[in-house]
């Protein structure tokens, strides 16, 4: 080659070859190897607190998921619209570039940094408003009922994570149905091909209606998974929920709520979902209403907190089809 | 200057380097698990493989109907030559011959032979447009694809239509001035759509090819046709839409008998199968695509993401030099023969994409289904490599510049070849440095799954933790498949399949990362009580597949105050 061919514009094609070469080193050269992920978990599990949360970023790095076994932690899918008001701290294990930077400033009051491998571990001190009940979490304080004119029935059947107003077996059947391992609960399909099937959809659920509950949940809504409540209504049924709360800081009740995605979310057919109505009131104060509309996404809806005694929540509807409903109910005020 | 001449000694380095591509296919056979569709085609090829044999059978009628519908009535939306191939081989191969340990090689064994021979093509076709040189390149270019090398494993469809759309456009090439040509290029057309829809495009692109040399030649000469005595394009054109409408069509449909009886109904079932076929979501940039129209830019764009970038830069300058050269031919119309090849490489290299680019073209979602165009952009990036070399050193003798060159090119693919080892079991998770790797693809919420494959890596695993006897809900995974593992000895015989939506029903469970099927991993965290995974796959730190484990038979429920 000669001296001129060093400024030759045909040099510019292997040198991107060395590019994507160095790119590609630098690429792997930042992926955290799973004990990197492991030794961050140990490290925040030595100096974890009551009203601690535990997260990882970025969402779509799953291995540190490996190691959340046993830890208050929760799913954040998105740093930048993080809700952080359940957590005195957060511990944020961050890869590839993301850490705690990338919450919203207004929720964060200092950050403490460690680095373990590629893994950066920062506890979060959390700033702004705090939530001082969570429907989620007293649901099994919560009564529930089903009120159709002038009768009304308590779904009082506890399976462990819900509220049940139909208990096909007794009680106690019902109940130790549910601790029966799985193997037990099913028979072989006597046809060739060892497949095994349940009797029917209910024995599936030992006798539960899977949809008809109030029970904690994860849903995908708003395309993330979603902490929330199940709450299907009825059509010409108030679905209530009496929920006792002793929190004389908060200040406000804060609903996020949708419909599933895979019912909302037009795929080959139309979506049925239909709006419903939720109201909410406090002894004889009215919170609010709020018509939750059949379309995609999670959303949020913000009442002062008035009166005094248990939040009530009631919910209606006129068209019950598909209406997989999820709300995540808190009360809040200033930290 | 016309095209290259092709000799024994040119089919020996293609041959080499298709060597080169089978041995790495079959060496990499178990660490690329089977999609779902491919698990059908593993039950629909013994059907077909079993018709096929039965003709050496004389006890067997053959061709009755009964016969004919036991062999081919099962996935009869798809022809059926490759699903012979898989069958026939699987039965010679594995059972007859034990030559092969693996089920699952004998029955992919015909696809990687095809793959392996469409890299000696592309060399061929390389050789022929540019020299030897840029044909290495060319055959080298499309081994190191990650994606090309995971398809060219699996017992399904698309690496053979690459194979037949690349035979059919050769053997174009050299009908263009070969009546005997115009034969193979007729039967060429048949094998193909005996293999996959795609190849009805094909004559249709290359219409367009023979169009425009068929008016150049007009152009340069003022005729049509040639004078007396010779033959000229339109001529051999002729000859070659007349071998590719009667024998394409002939073998097509003397090739699946399936459509001997009720030929109008089930030829009408085919092409209402494929006109209305059933949109599959696609998470492309950040939005979950479930119907079109789907972005025009969604093939270049995956493409630009989804081939090395040594690769796609070569085959850029390609493009413009090919383009360059052919505007060339176009103005000053010394060869015509260089002129037809390099429209056909344009041509070809453009139609896949743009067919998917369309905007009421289904949603099928992955880059397998312009694969077809690989080949082609392989050869522009031998062309680049020899003009590279010219451009590099400028003194030295034509045949060391394409040397020079290729040289070069071949040492700017070496992050291919890593790539392809690393990845390309994996394929449908590779991005190149362009997105960022998986991860970079990750953050830009592009695809990384592909209908189930990725059980196979979490085999191991499975194998060594299930309980005996133990309840696997496998989710994209099919039963098929998960019993074509266990055939193989990649999983213990015991661990049972809980069936198609029966996470509550099973102990273990699997997700496969598809972001459509999102509600499908909270389904197994509600009914685990756990959101976490006990083991997964994870491609530089991004899960493909999370295992899940229900930690133990759940204890009685309390009673809440209040509640019974």
């Amino acid at each position: 080659m000669s001296r001129a061919g060093f400024t030759n514009p045909w040099l510019l094609l292997p040198l991107v070859g060395l590019a994507a070469g160095i790119a590609l080193a630098v690429q792997r050269a930042r992926v955290p190897a799973r004990a990197d992920w492991q030794a961050a978990a140990e490290a925040l599990r030595a100096d974890l607190q009551p009203g601690d949360g535990v997260t990882w970023t970025p969402y779509w790095a799953g291995e540190a998921r490996l190691v959340l076994h046993d830890l208050p932690a929760f799913h954040l899918p998105d740093p930048a619209e993080a809700d952080l008001a359940r957590y005195d701290r957060v511990w944020l294990m961050g890869a590839f570039g993301v850490d705690a930077d990338d919450l919203p400033a207004d929720q964060v009051a200092s950050v403490d940094r460690r680095t373990f491998g590629r893994v950066t571990l920062d506890r979060v001190q959390v700033a702004g408003e705090k939530v001082y009940a969570d429907l989620r979490a007293d649901l099994e304080a919560v009564r529930v009922s089903r009120v159709r004119g002038a009768k009304t029935e308590a779904c009082d059947f506890w399976d462990g994570i819900g509220w049940h107003c139909t208990v096909r077996r007794s009680p106690d059947d019902t109940r130790r149905c549910l601790a029966t391992p799985i193997a037990q609960q099913l028979r072989r399909d006597p046809r060739p091909g060892r497949r095994l099937i349940e009797p029917n959809p209910w024995a599936r659920h030992c006798g539960l209606d899977a949809w008809i509950n109030v029970s904690r949940d994860v849903r995908v809504i708003g395309e993330a998974p979603r902490r929330c409540v199940w709450y299907h209504p009825r059509a010409g049924e108030t679905v209530r929920l009496e929920w006792p709360v002793d929190a004389p800081k908060a200040e406000r009740l804060v609903v996020d709520y949708g419909f599933t995605d895979p019912v909302t979310v037009a795929r080959n057919t139309p979506s049925k979902v239909q709006p419903a109505t939720l109201t909410a009131r406090r002894g004889d104060a009215a919170l609010g209403a709020r018509v939750i509309e059949a379309a995609p996404g999670w959303h949020r809806w913000t009442a002062p907190l008035t009166g005094a005694g248990p939040v009530v929540l009631e919910l209606t509807t006129t068209d019950h089809r598909d209406a997989h409903l999820c709300i995540d109910a808190t009360l809040r005020g200033p930290r | 200057m016309t095209l290259n001449a092709i000799h024994w000694r040119h089919h020996g380095v293609g041959l080499l380097l298709a060597a080169l591509q089978l041995s790495m296919l079959v060496a990499t056979n178990d660490q690329v698990g089977i999609p779902r569709d491919e698990s059908f085609y593993f039950y629909a090829a013994d059907r077909a493989g079993d018709w096929v044999l039965g003709l050496f059978d004389g006890e067997v009628e053959s061709f009755s109907r009964e016969q004919v519908d036991r062999g081919f009535k099962y996935n009869h939306e798809h022809p059926v030559l490759m699903k012979m191939l898989f069958g026939v081989s699987h039965h010679v191969l594995h059972d007859r011959l034990e030559l092969l340990d693996s089920n699952m090689l004998a029955y992919r064994f015909p696809t990687m032979l095809l793959a392996a021979l469409a890299v000696w093509l592309t060399f061929l076709l390389g050789r022929m447009v540019a020299g030897t040189a840029a044909g290495v390149v060319a055959g080298l270019a499309l081994t190191f694809m990650p994606r090309v090398f995971f398809h060219a494993h699996l017992a399904c469809f698309d690496a053979p239509v690459t194979f037949m759309w690349l035979l059919v456009c050769y053997t174009f090439l050299r009908a263009t001035r070969s009546r005997r040509w115009a034969i193979a290029s007729g039967v060429a057309v048949g094998l193909g759509l005996a293999t996959k829809l795609n190849i009805f495009f094909v004559p249709f692109a290359l219409l367009g090819v023979a169009a425009l040399d068929t008016w150049a030649y007009k152009r340069r000469t003022g005729a049509w046709k040639a004078p007396e005595g010779e033959r000229g394009p339109l001529t051999y054109y002729t000859w070659v839409a007349a071998s590719m409408l009667v024998l394409g069509l002939g073998v097509f449909l003397a090739h699946w008998p399936w459509l001997w009886f009720d030929t109008v109904p089930r030829l009408k079932a085919y092409y209402a199968f494929h006109a209305r076929h059933e949109h599959y979501p696609v998470d492309y940039l950040g939005t979950l695509y479930f119907a079109p129209p789907f972005p025009v830019h969604f093939p270049f764009v995956f493409t630009l993401f989804s081939v090395p970038v040594a690769t796609l830069a070569l085959g850029a300058v390609g493009f413009v030099e090919v383009v360059r050269r052919f505007v060339r031919q176009l103005r000053d119309p010394s060869d015509p023969d260089r002129r037809g090849a390099e429209a056909m490489l344009l041509v070809n290299a453009l139609v896949p994409p743009l067919v998917i680019a369309l905007p009421f073209t289904p949603i099928f979602g992955g880059t397998k289904h312009w694969m077809p165009a690989m080949p082609f952009l392989s050869v522009m990036a031998g062309v680049a490599a020899v003009r590279m070399g010219r451009g590099l050193w400028r003194a030295a003798a034509p045949a060391r510049q394409a040397a020079l060159g290729a040289g070069v090119a071949v040492a700017m693919l070496l992050p291919a070849a890593w790539a392809t080892l690393a990845y390309g079991p994996h394929g449908p998770a590779y991005y190149n440095t362009v997105a960022g790797g998986p991860p970079g693809a990750a953050a830009m919420r592009m695809p990384r799954n592909f209908w189930g494959y990725s059980t196979i890596a979490v085999l191991p695993f499975l194998d060594e933790a299930v309980e005996k006897n133990g309840l696997v809900f496998w989710h994209n995974a099919t039963a098929g498949s998960v019993r074509a593992y266990q055939r193989d000895g990649l999983l213990r015989k015991d661990i049972r399949y809980s069936g198609d939506w029966t996470v509550p029903s099973s102990d273990w469970g699997v997700y496969h990362d598809q972001r459509e099927k999102l509600p499908e991993e909270t389904d197994l965290w509600r009914a685990y009580g756990t959101d976490w995974p006990v083991d997964g796959y994870f491609l530089d730190g991004v899960q493909l597949i999370g295992v899940y484990h229900r930690p133990a038979p759940p204890a009685l429920p309390t009673i809440p105050p209040g509640g019974r």
